[in-house]
């Protein structure tokens, strides 16, 4: 057995949660998509709805082989073809994980410490986040349940620090573009979803796998964080309006700057940075464990250990090397290059497998084809 | 086993009286403390018969009117009886005769100078193939007395001493139940340490006894002098700064963890007890929260709390915000700082790493130091040193400040100040080249390495990950008594439930 640790429910919500929340916090990509206007946070109200739709595969294929990661469904069902779309998928993570590392280290490049070299944080992140994968899911299920309450609570206390700054006028007009932009928006949102790509690697080490208990994880995960996504864009909008919200590199960073609390509080930013921090760790973490156990499922190991410095290494250089700059980083981010490149992973690849299994009537425990 | 390096004797008891004599002088040969009796049994030379016992481990009045007196004077009272008929000398002793209560026989040489060793007197009969081995302990010992590290305001106030028996019968005391079970073992070659290891049948979870048992079984070293020993043999984490086998010289502190399901071992020679398994949420209660009122001490465990997180990084915090993240402090606080900073030499991270070493020293020197004058060198050193380097321009009195509030918080969480120690040092170095991006990554290093740690298979940080509400009752506040319905999840599984509920007291209908 690989991993020999279990996670609960709450713990893979909480892994996911904070996955999915620590984008929004920094660059929130999806002010410029559809509709880009003052009715984002529609588009964001609406996603959910989308995203079940675009999960549905997913979770249909989990709950079919509940005792399986996704890696090992395209070798079980696809033979050699399987292999690639596994080693596909291990890219995905790491690129994930990459992505998430450059963005980090590029926003405490941006505010705090500007003279530190870019690689002097992605290393030290990268260093402890690998530890923790190195751990096992376990570990990072326990940090994630004692970081994410922090995180949600930080949001909220933001939200509710800003409040005076907030101009409801900026809202409005409500609908301006009609609801078909707001549809589109709510679409490229939920192509956004790669945390449930967590759900399906974890399934295996879940500590209760009906399909119930996975359809629940992903119905909370989403409720949750619907509700913190609809803040945070709230927050952002009103605050500074449409407009000029798209034009900030960090946007919600600059939100923490506003705040000003009876001149005692003010420039919080620093306690949004630390918690900014906590969550890219999680995420790292449980993108780069993804990769290294996906990695020695395809090998056939009997334990990843052997793979966690390698993969590590190869984080950090992707990291380095991928983007030259913020502007190209947030480029590749946008919908428009995002969407396709999410979408063949959340959704078509698993439609693929899925209708691969229905046509061959394979499930869970079924000797032959 | 074998005793200590010497190979075995493997030697029986003799029928021989004078070659058992032999035996045993060679073995004790160049010990002035052990004693030989020799004696007949009974009037007129029926049987000859010798006694071994060690002076100053034995309690004479036991030997010698209970086992001296009755072989010499009161046997021929039994040898006379007419229902004595047909009974040899040997059965006689062990019936009629010796007025102990624990008598055993053995025809190992070897058992019976381990016997001897640990206060036994051992009686060697002529012609008789083995020898009575009778229970005589009694040594001087210290009296039980307050503790002197866990000092409560209220609770009792006795404390463990270095007997084994007496630590025992003070735990059996609190918890009278046949189901109290206490487990003997003697851990070591050369010193034999008697080792108990006591749990609660029924209640307790017997995987960890098991486990327990074989971890002790596996120690084999020279000597046991202290259960510190024991502990880093079968800790789970050896080379963490956390403890993961808990300490105790107070009973009651003992009594109430074997009733949650805990394991607790008793080590001969020192007053501290073990308890296992050990959670890091048990380094910030103390025993008296739970004599006291519940709303109150829910107050003082998060003050605890916030002792904890403020001996740790207030010297980084302080460090940051001075070097780093000036814009965070309101302006005049910043032009105050400043100004005390004005003009010294070493940068911020220098001087508090040295105020660090500083404390360590004068708190080391503190517990060395004789009592007489222990108290007024900790306050001068502290004072006077304080006030002449900030004099001299050497540091400023924020720094002071500080490193006092480091250190009195420390002292809050005795339990952890070893790990304190270590945290305070690493945050504040990274905290001092990284700034706050820093300091963050250490307490996530940290958060870690807690997080994968286990204690004999419970996780560390149990019950806030993985989070059990129900046991949050007894870490984020104290419940009341009556609202302490279930033991702890994951260590009481076997019996759960641990008062009938509805016991909220109220005032007569």
């Amino acid at each position: 057995m690989l991993e020999k640790g279990k996670i609960t429910a709450r713990q893979l919500i909480f892994i996911m949660l904070i996955s999915r929340l620590v984008i929004p916090t920094t660059d929130l990509p999806v002010l410029t998509s559809p509709p880009a206007n003052q009715d984002v946070w529609l588009a964001a109200l609406l996603s959910p709805f989308t995203t079940m739709v675009l999960a549905a595969p997913l979770v249909l294929l989990a709950i079919r082989f509940p005792g399986l990661t996704i890696i090992q469904w395209g070798p079980l069902l696809l033979g050699k073809a399987g292999v690639a779309i596994g080693c596909l998928y291990v890219w995905f993570f790491l690129h994930n994980a990459a992505i998430t590392l450059r963005t980090a280290a590029e926003f405490m490049t941006a505010v705090p410490m500007p003279e530190t070299p870019l690689v002097v944080f992605i290393l030290l992140l990268a260093l402890i986040s690998a530890a923790a994968a190195a751990n096992g899911l376990e570990v990072i299920g326990r940090m994630a349940e004692l970081l994410c309450l922090l995180l949600l609570a930080a949001v909220l206390a933001q939200f509710v620090l800003v409040l005076p700054e907030m101009e409801v006028k900026a809202l409005q007009p409500v609908l301006e573009e009609g609801i078909g932009p707001v549809l589109l928006g709510a679409f490229y949102v939920s192509a956004r979803l790669v945390e449930v790509l967590i759900l399906a690697m974890a399934v295996p080490y879940l500590n209760k796998k009906s399909p119930k208990q996975i359809i629940g994880v992903l119905a909370a995960n989403l409720a949750v964080f619907t509700v913190f996504f609809v803040l945070i864009i709230l927050a952002v909008t009103m605050v500074f309006g449409a407009a000029k919200a798209q034009a900030y590199s960090f946007p919600y960073l600059s939100l923490s700057r506003i705040v000003s609390l009876g001149d005692v509080i003010e420039r919080v930013e620093i306690i949004h940075l630390s918690v900014f921090i906590m969550g890219v760790f999680i995420k790292v973490a449980a993108f780069f464990y993804l990769a290294v156990l996906g990695l020695s499922q395809l090998m056939n190991l009997q334990t990843y250990r052997p793979l966690v410095l390698p993969l590590g290494a190869l984080l950090v250089a992707l990291s380095v090397w991928l983007f030259d700059s913020l502007p190209e980083l947030t480029r590749f981010t946008q919908y428009q290059v995002w969407t396709p490149y999410g979408l063949l992973f959340i959704t078509g690849f698993p439609l693929l497998l899925l209708a691969v299994a229905l046509v061959r009537k394979k499930r869970e425990g079924s000797s032959s084809a | 086993m074998p005793l200590g390096n010497r190979s075995s004797s493997g030697q029986q008891i003799s029928l021989d009286l004078t070659v058992n004599l032999q035996r045993v002088k060679t073995v004790f040969s160049q010990s002035s403390d052990i004693v030989f009796r020799e004696f007949n049994i009974g009037v007129g030379q029926q049987s000859r018969a010798f006694i071994v016992y060690m002076d100053g481990l034995v309690d004479k009045t036991l030997l010698y009117n209970c086992l001296l007196k009755p072989l010499m004077y009161d046997a021929r009272l039994a040898t006379t009886n007419p229902g004595a008929a047909g009974k040899n000398t040997p059965e006689l002793i062990r019936e009629t005769i010796l007025a102990v209560g624990v008598l055993e026989e053995t025809a190992d040489l070897d058992q019976a100078v381990a016997a001897v060793l640990s206060g036994s007197t051992a009686l060697f009969v002529d012609r008789h193939g083995a020898v009575f081995l009778v229970g005589t302990r009694g040594w001087e010992a210290r009296g039980i007395e307050k503790p002197d590290v866990e000092t409560v305001v209220r609770g009792p106030r006795e404390a463990f001493t270095e007997t084994l028996r007496i630590n025992t019968s003070m735990v059996r005391r609190k918890i009278k139940n046949p189901d109290l079970k206490i487990e003997a073992m003697k851990i070591g070659r050369q010193t034999r340490t008697d080792v108990a290891v006591v749990y609660l049948k029924g209640i307790v979870n017997d995987r960890i006894v098991a486990e327990v048992r074989e971890r002790l079984k596996r120690i084999d070293i020279d000597g046991v002098l202290e259960s510190g020993y024991l502990e880093a043999y079968i800790e789970d984490a050896p080379l963490s700064p956390f403890a993961t086998v808990g300490n105790t010289e107070k009973p009651d502190v003992v009594a109430a963890k074997l009733l949650e399901g805990r394991v607790a071992i008793l080590v001969d020679g020192t007053p501290f007890a073990l308890t296992v398994p050990y959670l890091f949420v048990e380094s910030l209660q103390a025993a008296e929260d739970y004599y006291s009122r519940s709303i109150y001490v829910t107050m003082i465990r998060w003050l605890r709390w916030v002792a904890f997180f403020l001996a740790v990084i207030s010297p980084a915090i302080y460090v940051i915000l001075v070097a780093f993240h000036q814009e965070l402090l309101p302006t005049s606080l910043y032009l105050t700082i400043a100004a005390d900073r004005e003009g010294l030499p070493f940068p911020a991270v220098l001087e508090a790493l040295s105020m660090g070493i500083m404390f360590e020293i004068l708190r080391e020197a503190g517990v060395r130091l004789p009592r007489a004058v222990g108290q007024a060198i900790s306050i001068v050193g502290a004072m006077i040193i304080g006030e002449m380097a900030i004099r001299a321009g050497l540091i400023g009195s924020m720094m002071v400040i500080i490193v006092a509030v480091t250190a009195i918080s420390g002292f809050v969480v005795p339990a952890l100040s070893d790990a304190m120690a270590i945290m305070r040092l690493v945050l504040l170095l990274l905290g001092g080249t990284m700034g706050q991006f820093g300091l963050i990554v250490g307490l996530l290093g940290f958060l870690l390495h807690l997080a994968s740690l286990r204690s004999f298979g419970v996780p560390y940080l149990s019950p806030l990950a993985p989070l059990t509400f129900q046991d949050l009752k007894d870490v984020a506040i104290r419940a009341p008594w009556w609202a302490m319905r279930q033991r702890p999840r994951l260590i009481g599984r076997q019996n759960p439930v641990r008062q009938q509920p509805g016991q909220k007291p109220g005032p007569p209908d």
